[in-house]
């Protein structure tokens, strides 16, 4: 009787602690400013946290169940790193495409780490998206600016270029000029 | 109050049942009731159930706690009722269960693939409930189907619409397939020595 007695306080005890834990995962988990997917090893979304919710539009509610690839535009590149997973147990920055609930196409840098149980079983994967898209736009700024002024320069040197050509060619004509004088003045010599 | 009447006296069968269920098998379908209706509608779920003389506070429940399997057929007949709702709501209910389930997120060990799934679905099963069973009963690859079955579970013939739904989306997390479906071939309802499920998929 007093053993069961101990067994019953254990268990509540453990219900408890198991409790507190599923708490402490939730308010983690929503405090969290990144973006993290709990996948399946079918590539099931099972979880996502507040800040995946927001970057994706979906609820947690819509989205659960559904396959990752779903938001993902480059499904063949995914498909890939899922396989790249596997054998190297966590890949980091893959830029993906994420499509949002509302078609919004937004890049994302891809961070994914395996899961296993005790046995070593590959359970699924923990994955951390953030949004690249500032800087994205701040590369494509860079990108324009440089080649902007690649053009300005290329458009320099075409017209040094061109003066170059106009100055040489007319130097030539003085050189051409100078030369046929010269014969001139020796035959007008001869003559006289 | 007519239509109180037989939902009281429902309650007095449904209490009697011995057997428990998880708290987090009831906070799922208030988390779904939420979702689809709001705060205000749990509350008036919470009003309904005490009126009827079987207080529920939400609140207070423990999602690793056992209660009473009465309480949550119970309250799944109270939540048709006060929003009018079929069959087919409540198995979307049960349907969208193991989405907001943290057992679900916890036990994913069982659920590596769709034939392990199938295998480990009687501890999983013992995880939610202290009493009756879950067979697996066939399972084929090549012709694409399961079937369970369910014994020692002759509740309430709601049960059968809520297992239907929950083992859907079970099976839909498992499966590689975009087109899984469940069929219910086998009733205690209607005469059967068990429950029996079949899930098909393409």
């Amino acid at each position: 009787m007093e053993n069961r007695e101990i067994i019953e306080k254990k268990l509540e005890r453990a219900k408890e602690d198991l409790g507190d834990l599923e708490l402490y995962i939730r308010e983690f988990s929503a405090f969290l400013p990144l973006a993290v997917c709990t996948v399946n090893p079918l590539g099931r979304i099972i979880n996502i946290n507040k800040a995946a919710e927001k970057l994706s539009g979906y609820s947690s509610f819509e989205i659960i169940g559904d396959f990752i690839t779903a938001i993902f535009l480059e499904k063949e590149y995914w498909e890939r790193i899922e396989k790249e997973i596997v054998e190297k147990i966590s890949v980091r920055n893959k830029e993906l495409t994420l499509i949002t609930k509302e078609n919004k196409k937004i890049p994302i840098n891809a961070s994914v780490s395996l899961r296993k149980d005790r046995e070593g079983n590959f359970i699924g994967y923990f994955m951390a998206l953030s949004d690249i898209t500032e800087i994205k736009n701040l590369q494509h700024g860079l990108e324009e600016k440089i080649q902007k002024r690649t053009e300005e320069l290329r458009d320099r040197i075409d017209e040094l270029e061109h003066f170059r050509e106009i100055t040489v060619g007319r130097e030539l004509r003085i050189v051409e000029l100078k030369n046929r004088i010269r014969e001139l003045e020796g035959q007008l010599a001869k003559e006289k | 109050m007519k239509l109180d009447e037989p939902l009281k006296q429902i309650a007095k069968e449904l209490m009697s049942i011995k057997g428990n269920i998880r708290g987090e098998g009831i906070l799922t379908d208030i988390e779904y009731i939420r979702y689809r209706k709001g705060e205000k509608e749990v509350k008036m779920l919470e009003d309904k159930l005490k009126e009827l003389g079987q207080p529920i506070n939400f609140d207070e429940i423990s999602p690793m706690e056992w209660y009473p399997i009465g309480w949550d057929v119970f309250k799944t007949l109270c939540l048709k009722e006060i929003f009018n709702w079929s069959d087919k709501d409540i198995f979307e209910m049960a349907n969208f269960a193991p989405k907001v389930s943290f057992l679900v997120k916890m036990l994913m060990k069982y659920f590596l693939s769709a034939e392990r799934s199938f295998k480990e679905s009687p501890k999983y099963w013992k995880q939610h409930f202290d009493f009756a069973e879950l067979e697996p009963y066939q399972y084929n690859e090549k012709e694409k189907f399961m079937i369970f079955r369910v014994k020692d579970f002759k509740i309430h013939p709601i049960m059968c619409v809520v297992v239907a739904g929950y083992f859907l989306r079970m099976a839909q997390f498992v499966l590689k397939s975009k087109k899984v479906s469940i069929k219910e071939t086998k009733c205690v309802f209607k005469g059967a020595s068990c429950d029996e499920y079949l899930i098909n998929w393409e």
